[in-house]
């Protein structure tokens, strides 16, 4: 039997293809990697050492021996939260072995030495809201005014008498029977969130920045991959994910001071990898949201990008 | 709780799609962790039809909520 010492994990899902950019970028430069994914876990033999921190796992006639003297890196793209959405069509049995495997990946942190792009327990609390807006003020980026709040009558945010933005504390969906509900950031008048009945869930009530431009920058350690979001030559005014199919995609080049509060507030949650929300309005680089576990793949084939290369560089090194 | 949350009336409603499906001519390689084209084995991300991202937002917006778990 083959037997195989990996220096980079990749811990995703097979329909997870932004996986497959890294992969292919990682088998050009030679590494020793392996892939596991989710629904795959009950086809591999795995065994796990605690304290030797070994880990071993047979895959047809392969072996795979990985220890915390050779494990270099490991990208982490999966979801920390196991989000209830409703309407479960999985049995028992599927349920418990996601709970289980989900458990054992985050186990996977005893291989602490490692580069985790990024560590579970980072994107835990770097998927927080909250604890992102407070981050990203902290280092000096504009934030616009900002409520979660179930009761928005009467609060300050809506005495502005300006649009405001209205989103989840956490993703907007729900599985309906046969349908999905997801939302998107919308955006409203004061008088109209006053009428409106919220109670039932906090929301996220913002300052609506206008006019704007949006720009999302993919932070990998200190490579910054800034692009801005246009519609025509503008930008949006709503969310761009709104009307996707007008958006088009270029290469920004970040002033060195936002440029470098965004490997700041990476560094800040603790993580490796993220991409970042921002706003360009007049001169003011606004802070919206950061996304441990972002998605970038999309940017490559539209820019150019080499996003795919600097993450393979990085967990390579 | 009879009325929906607000953000639930805005949200967008479709019909629900399962997003595990094999991009069309190619399977997955255990030894390589990837897709391959099924006729030639040549790395499908490779190929200027290359499958793109298929999460949540890259099918919905573009990309990050479930990564297939």
């Amino acid at each position: 039997m083959n037997m195989i010492e990996p220096r980079v994990l990749i811990l995703g899902s097979r329909f997870d293809f932004t996986c497959d950019y890294v992969v292919s970028a990682l088998r050009r430069l030679r590494v020793q990697y392996l892939r596991l994914n989710s629904e795959d876990f009950c086809r591999y033999r795995i065994s796990l050492d605690p304290v030797l921190r070994e880990l071993r796992i047979g895959l047809q006639e392969v072996n795979y021996f990985i220890s915390s003297k050779t494990l270099s890196s490991v990208l982490f793209r999966r979801p920390v939260f196991l989000r209830d959405y409703g309407d479960d069509r999985r049995s028992v049995n599927e349920i418990f072995s996601e709970i289980q495997w989900a458990a054992f990946v985050q186990n996977l942190l005893i291989f602490d030495e490692a580069r985790w792009y990024n560590s579970p327990a980072s994107t835990y609390r770097s998927e927080l809201k909250a604890v992102q807006l407070l981050e990203a003020a902290r280092l000096g980026f504009s934030v616009p005014q900002t409520e979660i709040t179930n009761y928005p009558a009467n609060r300050p945010i809506l005495a502005s008498g300006k649009k405001l933005a209205v989103k989840g504390l956490d993703t907007v969906m729900v599985r309906d029977r046969e349908y999905e509900l997801f939302g998107f950031t919308t955006f409203a008048d004061a008088e109209e969130i006053a009428a409106m009945e919220w109670a039932s869930a906090p929301a996220v009530i913002q300052q609506a920045i206008r006019p704007k431009v949006d720009l999302r920058v993919t932070v990998i350690e200190d490579q910054v991959y800034a692009v801005k979001v246009l519609d025509g030559d503008q930008g949006f005014i709503d969310d761009w994910r709104l009307n996707k199919t007008l958006a088009r995609f270029m290469p920004f080049d970040l002033p060195a001071v936002v440029r470098r509060r965004c490997t700041q507030l990476v560094a800040s949650l603790g993580l490796r990898f993220g991409a970042i929300d921002l706003a360009l309005s007049g001169s003011d680089y606004f802070f919206l949201e950061i996304n441990p576990t972002g998605e970038w793949a999309w940017l490559v084939d539209a820019t150019g990008l080499k996003i795919d290369e600097g993450l393979a560089n990085a967990l390579a090194s | 709780m009879t009325e929906l949350h607000p953000l639930l009336q805005r949200a967008s409603k479709y019909k629900r799609r399962d997003l595990s499906v094999a991009p069309a001519g190619c399977d997955y390689d255990d030894s390589k962790g990837l897709w391959v084209e099924s006729a030639t084995g040549q790395i499908a991300v490779d190929q200027p039809f290359r499958p793109g991202p298929t999460t949540k937002k890259a099918d919905i917006e573009t990309g990050e909520d479930q990564k297939g778990r």
